[in-house]
């Protein structure tokens, strides 16, 4: 396992306890072909590149459920969509702060899209998660190097 | 130890809500809460309302976390308000940078909800709550 791998794994799993109060389950699946969203981050400074967070729908809207507690009136689409860009903005500044800690970034703001085709893109790492509320993919792509 | 009103600072409305539950959970509960998406929206609430602590992101479009720290730091009525900081930004450097020019603490995303009870503790003990 490479240094990146390893450094997903770990704050995937410590964003998982933290914060939505679960755990991941396994690390060896995929994404089942469901419809879901894709959540893209881009940064720069010390290293520059993206961060990528695709996950089903049905993940999504559990998560969301994890992080904001059962009582929400807003629309479940627009909640699962905005967790899934609150999900790669954590664990963008958490990767890189575990990758850099010394390092500055400009991290932009998550662009989230329909679909989940991009876990097929090219990454220097991708790393495939179950949780209790299902399927996560994670990939970050280095720029310049 | 008392905490009456705060103003809860982020650009996303899912975050502002998780700090509302955590502070509800921590204790907070009667606490009244403020809201704002940027350092501008919070400051024209702190120029209507009183509150005891300001949490506060980085990252936020037009007035960002650091913009918010140093206008409050020149404001004459406002510069002794505590500001905690709460970022998904955990290099080493942004935080002492933040702690140099002004915000009472510092919590990296992802936290525990019992490291924002801790350090808001710290907070109001420090102002002697």
């Amino acid at each position: 396992m490479t240094e990146l791998e390893s450094a997903l794994d770990e704050v995937t799993e410590h964003l998982a306890e933290t914060m939505f109060f679960t755990t991941v389950l396994d690390r060896a699946v995929d994404l089942g072909g469901q419809p879901g969203y894709t959540a893209s981050i881009a940064f720069s400074g010390t290293r520059a590149g993206a961060l990528r967070v695709i996950l089903p729908h049905s993940t999504a809207a559990a998560l969301a459920v994890s992080f904001l507690g059962e009582a929400d009136d807003e629309e479940p689409d627009a909640r699962a969509c905005a967790l899934a860009g609150e999900l790669a903005n954590i664990l963008c500044g958490s990767l890189l702060g575990r990758m850099e800690p010394a390092g500055h970034f400009t991290i932009g703001p998550p662009e989230v899209t329909s679909g989940t085709e991009a876990s097929g893109q090219p990454a220097d790492a991708r790393r495939l998660f179950t949780l209790e509320e299902g399927p996560l993919a994670i990939a970050v792509a280095w720029s310049g190097q | 130890m008392t905490l009456t009103s705060v103003l809860i600072v982020d650009d996303s409305p899912m975050m502002q809500k998780f700090i509302a539950r955590i502070l509800a959970a921590a204790g907070f509960a009667d606490t009244r809460r403020y809201f704002a998406r940027d350092g501008n929206e919070a400051f024209a609430v702190l120029s209507g309302q009183t509150v005891d602590l300001v949490i506060s992101d980085i990252n936020m479009p037009n007035l960002d976390g650091e913009g918010l720290l140093l206008r409050l730091a020149q404001d004459e009525r406002l510069h002794e308000v505590p500001v905690l900081m709460v970022s998904s930004d955990s290099t080493q450097s942004r935080m002492e940078r933040l702690l140099e020019i002004g915000a009472r603490g510092y919590i990296a995303k992802p936290f525990h909800p019992e490291d924002l009870k801790a350090a808001l503790e710290r907070i109001l003990e420090v102002r002697g709550d």
